[in-house]
Parts: structure tokens; C-alpha cells; sequence
């Protein structure tokens, strides 16, 4: 990608800001896939991952100003819904730390299960659920940054993958060790 | 699993890691995907919004989902202002009846191209009728203090 998601993102907030009110839709239409997947990614029922993505879109209007770094929104972003999922889920005395999406057993169909097509997401989607939930929950929102942004949401989710630079970290470093032993992985 | 270096956690990114990242997205875009009319609804609040107004939170109840039973309460908090709205359906319309913890505040409830307002009595009551089934939220407007605007909800 020439120009990563929290670039575009920080020009869009900066000519909203600057008076430019249709910048709002374009970061609305940028941002909010990687904030659903945030929010799902910490268990978040369907119903709560809106609730919190919309107040988290609602609490950014209203701090607009208050963000001295306009690089910095996709995190505040990421931070405030992932908080905010929290708070609703505890408000509705849900069990954040349960499993989503794991299937019970190998032969157990899922609704995931159906929505998937293609062996090789098949595959990926067995070797994912063989990874640990903390890096189920960085790698989904991962996928969704671009590889320049890796490192400041991964920072934002509490879980940073290296220190300068986007080096791979040890969630995607052993998922990929895993794919390339597979001999059905088509690398 | 180590815990510290998994080996090659600290190499740079390279195409692979990409194809990989690439197939998670789409994996999860298939099994989970964001709600098509998301982003619309997500505009429509923030369009609100941009009256300068301060944000309620909800602190009690759900704001979208299926409603299977014919009346729900939710309650929002703004500051020292709370506003406390139960909804009672038929076919197509609802009766919104409220509570604010300021007396004669007026109340909007800003639905799909509609708008009522009513003003909250002595006691912070207040009731509308035959409003139409669909997304909606609130606005508190009282003298001397910023706008309150809720997060839209399903009536």
C-alpha cells in the first residue's frame, strides 16, 4: 500500500478539522472496518461492537481539538473503542474473556465454518485457532492496518510488537512458521 | 511457546507476512463482516453531533439489536444530567416516555426524517406518541448549558 491507513487518516482529520466536514465521512468510511474488527476482537457481541464504534466516532467530534497529534487518531481510535467494549460488556455482565468462534471440536460445524469458501481459508482459519487468544485478537486487527501502522495498533491494543519499525512480532512470526510447515499452505 | 522471541518475530516484514495479513482481512471479513449499513448510521450520529453538543453514554440497556419484548428502558448519563427513556411499541409506531434530571428541559427525539419535541414537566416527565418505528436519538436542550445528544438507538 503506497500510503498507510494512519497517513490517510491523519490528512483526513487534519482537513476536517481545519473546516473541511465531508473529511469526517472519509474517515468514517476509512477507519471503522479496522474499529469493528477491534471491537469483535475483544468478544464484543454484534450489538455491542456498534454501540462502542459509535460512541467512540461521537467522543472524537467532541475532542477533535483536544488530539495534539493528528497521527495519532487511528490509535485513539483503536484505544477508545477497545475501552469502550469493555465498559459495555461489563455493563451488561458479559464474560469478556470468553472464546469466540472456536469450534468446540474438529467436527463441530460453526457459523464460520459456513462463511468460508476456499480450503486455503480453511486452513488458515484451523491454523489461527491453534494460536493463543492474545494473538487471535492482534492479528485480526492487524490485518486490517497497513503494514506502516502495524506497530502503533498493536501498541494501542496493549500488546506491542517491536520497538522501531514494523518488524513482525511473535504472534504473526509463529503463525507464519506454522503456515510454511504446512505443505497445503500455498505460500 | 517462548514467551520472550519467538524466532523471526523480530525480522522485518516481507511479502509473505503480507500475503498472510491479506488472507486473515479477508478471512474475517467473511466470517465477521462489518455491518453494511455501519458507516450510514455512524454519519447520521455524527451529522447530529456537530450541533457542539455534549455526548451521553449509555449506562444501562442496549442500544441496537432485535427487540423481542414490546418495551425497553435505557438510561444515559451526560455530567450531572441523566436521562432515563422507556419505549413502548405497536405495528409501526412508539410511545417514548421519559425522565430527564432537569425539569422543563426540552427533549427532541430525532428519529428518520422526523423530529419531535416536547418539554419535560416539573417532575423531568415527558411522553411522545406515534413515533415511527426505526433509529433514533435524543437532544436535551436547557437554558445557560450545552446541547446533550444521545447515541441513536433502535425504537
Amino acid at each position: 500500500m503506497n500510503t498507510s491507513l494512519g497517513a490517510q487518516a491523519a490528512s483526513a482529520f487534519v482537513a476536517y478539522r481545519e473546516g473541511d466536514r465531508g473529511q469526517l465521512r472519509t474517515l468514517v468510511t476509512l477507519l471503522t472496518p479496522l474499529l469493528w474488527h477491534t471491537a469483535r476482537a475483544q468478544n464484543a457481541t454484534k450489538e455491542v461492537a456498534e454501540d462502542a464504534i459509535q460512541t467512540a466516532w461521537l467522543r472524537l467530534v467532541d475532542a477533535a481539538d483536544s488530539i495534539t497529534d493528528p497521527k495519532g487518531v487511528v490509535s485513539w481510535l483503536v484505544i477508545t473503542v477497545k475501552r469502550e467494549s469493555w465498559r459495555l460488556l461489563r455493563l451488561a455482565g458479559r464474560d469478556v474473556t470468553s472464546e469466540w468462534g472456536v469450534p468446540e471440536t474438529a467436527d463441530e460445524t460453526t457459523p464460520e465454518d459456513l462463511a468460508i469458501t476456499s480450503d486455503q481459508q480453511r486452513l488458515l482459519w484451523g491454523h489461527v485457532n491453534d494460536l493463543p487468544e492474545r494473538c487471535r485478537t492482534l492479528l485480526r486487527v492487524i490485518a486490517f492496518a497497513a503494514s506502516p501502522d502495524y506497530a502503533g495498533v498493536a501498541a494501542s491494543l496493549g500488546m506491542p510488537v517491536g520497538s522501531i519499525g514494523p518488524t513482525r512480532g511473535r504472534c504473526l512470526a509463529r503463525l507464519r512458521s506454522m503456515l510454511l510447515s504446512d505443505p497445503s499452505w500455498e505460500a | 511457546m517462548p514467551q520472550e522471541n519467538y524466532p523471526g518475530a523480530d525480522a522485518p516484514m516481507d511479502a509473505t507476512d503480507e500475503r498472510i495479513l491479506v488472507g486473515l482481512a479477508t478471512l474475517y471479513d467473511a466470517i465477521d463482516p462489518m455491518p453494511s449499513d455501519l458507516v450510514d448510521r455512524i454519519d447520521f450520529a455524527l451529522a447530529v453531533a456537530e450541533l457542539e453538543a455534549d455526548i451521553a453514554e449509555l449506562t444501562r440497556g442496549e442500544l441496537v439489536g432485535v427487540r423481542s419484548e414490546e418495551t425497553d428502558s435505557v438510561t444515559f448519563t451526560s455530567g450531572s444530567l441523566s436521562l432515563m427513556v422507556t419505549t413502548v411499541r405497536s405495528a409501526h409506531h412508539v410511545r417514548v416516555d421519559g425522565w430527564v434530571t432537569s425539569p422543563g428541559a426540552d427533549v427532541d427525539v430525532v428519529g428518520e426524517g422526523v423530529t419531535r419535541t416536547v418539554t419535560a414537566d416539573a417532575g423531568g416527565r415527558f411522553s411522545l406518541d406515534e413515533i415511527p418505528r426505526g433509529r433514533a436519538h435524543f437532544v436535551v436542550r436547557r437554558e445557560g448549558y450545552r446541547p446533550v445528544i444521545t447515541p441513536s438507538m433502535e425504537i
